[in-house]
């Protein structure tokens, strides 16, 4: 049967398949050889779903050819970066506090890994930003310059080992005592003294008796054998907080600090020591120095 | 579906049928130019990586590298950093603009004489040639039965072709790596391969592995698609035999059978015989020689074509002919249809390589180039980048000042130290009060700016901190300028951020 159809207007000869009475494709052939391309990438695709891809059996994952999973390679590339690294850490471990203030690219290292034990381990309490998680809610902005038991980067490195109140055997203690539930001082006593508190920072609270809050910070309730004098705390004691400056951990204001006066503050942090690895503290307490509150 | 239009398809196949092409060797000026292109094209590429370029001793001396695991590209004097490759989308937009230009001036020269697929099917052509003979030869062993003789020529035709296809991957990759020390690399895992095969041990992984698998990812497929598949590439894998119907218009030359004088075909003896008689007669001898030695299987005397790919060996055929038979030359020719049609009418030929067209292609590749000589002579080799902390946006000390944290980063295309001082100003009272890289504290001067060395090609990223004391105005938010000096040049390079506070 030679019997070619040939479409008029392209010259082209037709497929012969006719659609709704008149309708045909011209014949353009491929050559056959585009067809193996299909049949072999059909069977290329097989071939491949049993080497990487999991089929089912009902419930049942069958293993792979090839074993080869997308968290096997996150696995191989954190190995790989953990050998990687594995020189830097233990350059790391060895390297003094005063090394690493002197040796830039080591520091930086310890800044970047550090980055990384914080993202883990200390974003919960202090922020993403290491700026506490609110503002006066007792977790400590860790950008400031305002340190409790110091911005040295031998202070922080002590305070992540040891915690605070964190039952390890060196914890950092100190306490704020609970004037109020400990009956040391009535409501009054305690009212006044928070007038005088708040006037160290340049604020004022009403009704109150400055020459009295004063006297029972002086003497009544001794507030400046940890605070000092000026309330600008006293080196020897670290953990009483700056009362004479702006920044507040426990929140600023009467109420709160009536609050903290009458009940007491005994913030904690865990002690690191045992979950991280001396080089991972010398890390993590680098990164925080660098967020730029450390002295 | 009718039964009459059921059987017709039964009849038919909708698949192409394969016919192998055997182009017959040819001589002439376009064969001329074709060898012209197809020799210097490939010393090019098989030479240029082993050309040297004294960059000092940090850097690598090779002409052109493509140093992937240290993200550079070095290109004689430039070197292109990863952010730069935008320098690559200009000469690729200088290479298509000039591919426009020669497609609008003299149609599909690009693919018959510079495109990689004709080269080395040229190229493997020619051994097939010399290996098995000519057109003729080459049909005659494709019909004869497997024999010893044909067995070996087929043999040796395919070794050469592996060979040939294995020398364009290794070369390939030797625009990756260093070229001497990869050439003696790879030798040394070719020696060790053979010890242990002579020595009776399996052979292991060879130490470039990488390598070698590129250069075999290549070589097979240099192989597949210069041995095997040639002109089946040209029309039915390329997209550019059909974006060339768009740029192409009725005045581009293109090669044409000039079927105004050929027309209508007769043989020598015949045709004079007509012309004694004062019939009509055309000069085409329907020898066949331009559809034999098309390397694509072309028969060009049915009109431009999507299979054509414009090398003008048709030409040479034909001119060679016409000179044996005493008819002028010229039956086969860049021409266009126009023109024929002009002479059918009696009017003069007219060629216009110059129009609108082509001036606009070629002006937007003039720009293009000047363009981008000028973004290379003038662009920065050192740069400064300023990223403010987001988190937290400021920090309000005890002490009521305000401190902003930035995250800065200075780079050094340069292969030396440059020695910057940073400063900042637009903020009245602001001052950089640290510049650290993790707990190392950079110097500060005197005069309070700070000193920071940028290594020789390398980036150097910072910490800085800018402080602005309570008794100034605290904005809310203040553009703030960073600027970096260069304490030998003098060069300054500046970029704004913003000084974010509280207000008040």
């Amino acid at each position: 049967m030679e019997h070619k159809e040939i479409d008029h207007i392209t010259g082209t000869e037709t497929t012969g398949h006719a659609w709704d009475g008149d309708l045909k494709e011209l014949n353009t052939p491929l050559p056959v050889w585009w067809l193996w391309v299909l049949w072999l990438s059909i069977v290329w695709a097989i071939a491949y779903s049993f080497v990487y891809q999991h089929w089912f059996m009902g419930t049942k994952v069958l293993p792979t050819y090839s074993n080869w999973t997308s968290r096997g390679d996150v696995h191989k590339a954190l190995d790989a970066a953990q050998v990687a690294m594995g020189p830097q850490f233990a350059k790391l471990e060895k390297a003094s506090l005063a090394d690493l203030r002197s040796d830039a690219a080591l520091s930086k290292f310890a800044e970047k890994a550090g980055k990384a034990v914080y993202g883990d381990n200390c974003v919960a309490c202090h922020g993403t930003g290491a700026n506490g998680v609110f503002p006066g809610s007792g977790y400590p902005n860790l950008t400031d310059t305002d340190w409790l038991y110091g911005g040295k980067l031998e202070d922080i490195v002590e305070t992540v080992r040891v915690g605070i109140r964190s039952g390890h055997d060196d914890e950092r203690t100190n306490t704020m005592a609970a004037y109020g539930d400990d009956e040391t001082l009535n409501a009054e006593q305690i009212k006044n003294v928070a007038g005088y508190v708040l006037s160290l920072s340049g604020q004022s609270l009403a009704g109150t008796d400055l020459a009295k809050g004063k006297q029972i910070y002086l003497e009544e309730a001794a507030c400046n054998a940890c605070h000092g004098d000026d309330g600008k705390g006293v080196a020897e004691i670290p953990g009483a907080p700056n009362l004479a400056d702006k920044i507040w951990l426990f929140g600023g204001g009467a109420e709160k600090i009536i609050t903290t006066i009458t009940h007491g503050r005994a913030g904690e942090m865990p002690s690191w020591d045992a979950r991280l690895t001396p080089a991972q503290i010398k890390a993590v307490a680098v990164y925080v120095h660098s967020r730029g509150g450390g002295q | 579906m009718s039964d009459t239009t059921a059987s017709q398809t039964d009849s038919k196949s909708l698949f192409a049928e394969h016919e192998k092409i055997h182009p017959l060797k040819v001589s002439g000026l376009f064969r001329k130019i074709k060898w012209f292109f197809l020799i210097n094209m490939l010393a090019a590429y098989y030479i240029a990586p082993f050309l040297r370029w004294d960059r000092g001793a940090d850097a690598p001396n090779q002409m052109i590298l493509f140093d992937i695991p240290n993200r550079r590209f070095y290109f004689g004097p430039v070197e292109i950093w990863p952010q730069e490759v935008y320098y690559f989308t200009g000469i690729l937009m200088v290479a298509s603009l000039l591919l426009f230009l020669t497609t609008a001036v003299a149609g599909r020269v690009w693919c018959g004489w510079w495109c990689p697929q004709t080269i080395w099917t040229d190229m493997f052509v020619a051994v097939e040639r010399w290996i098995e003979g000519d057109r003729r030869e080459r049909i005659a062993l494709d019909k004869a039965p497997m024999s010893l003789g044909k067995f070996t020529k087929r043999f040796i035709k395919h070794s050469a072709w592996m060979v040939i296809a294995w020398w364009t991957g290794g070369v390939l990759v030797l625009y990756f790596a260093d070229a001497y020390e990869l050439v003696s690399g790879l030798t040394n895992d070719v020696a060790i391969f053979f010890t242990h095969i002579l020595t009776l041990q399996v052979p292991g992984a060879p130490e470039h592995l990488g390598a070698w698998i590129w250069i075999s990812i290549f070589a097979g497929i240099t192989y597949l698609m210069a041995g095997i598949a040639r002109e089946q590439v040209c029309i039915y894998m390329c997209p550019w035999p059909r974006i060339q119907a768009a740029l192409t218009d009725p005045e581009a030359l293109n090669v044409t059978y000039r079927y105004d004088r050929g027309e209508p075909r007769n043989s020598v003896k015949k045709s004079v015989k007509l012309a004694a008689a004062g019939q009509a007669t055309g000069d085409c001898i329907e020898c066949n020689q331009c559809v034999w030695v098309c390397p694509t299987g072309t028969d060009i005397r049915l009109g431009m074509q999507l299979s054509c790919i414009n090398c003008g060996l048709c030409i040479d055929a034909c001119d060679n002919i016409m000179t044996k038979v005493g008819r002028p030359k010229g039956l086969i020719a860049f021409d266009t249809d126009l023109n024929i049609e002009r002479r059918m009418k009696g009017e003069e030929n007219s060629f216009k390589p110059v129009r609108p067209r082509t001036l606009v292609y070629f002006f937007a590749m003039l720009a293009s180039i000047v363009i981008m000589g000028w973004s290379l002579a003038n662009r920065t080799v050192t740069g400064i980048n300023v990223l403010h902390d987001r988190n937290p946006l400021y920090v309000e000390e005890g002490d009521g000042s305000v401190r902003n944290g930035f995250t800065i980063r200075m780079l050094n295309m340069e292969r030396k130290i440059r020695r910057f001082t940073l400063n900042v100003s637009g903020v009245q009272g602001a001052f950089i009060s640290k510049v650290s890289e993790g707990v190392f504290v950079f110097k500060k001067t005197d005069s309070g700016s700070f000193i920071i060395d940028i290594g020789p090609d390398t980036t150097r990223e910072l910490r800085v901190q800018v402080i602005l004391p309570a008794s100034n105005a605290i904005p809310k938010s203040e553009p703030l300028l960073f600027t970096a000096k260069d304490l030998e040049t003098g060069e300054r390079l500046s970029r704004s951020d913003f000084f974010k506070g509280p207000g008040k």
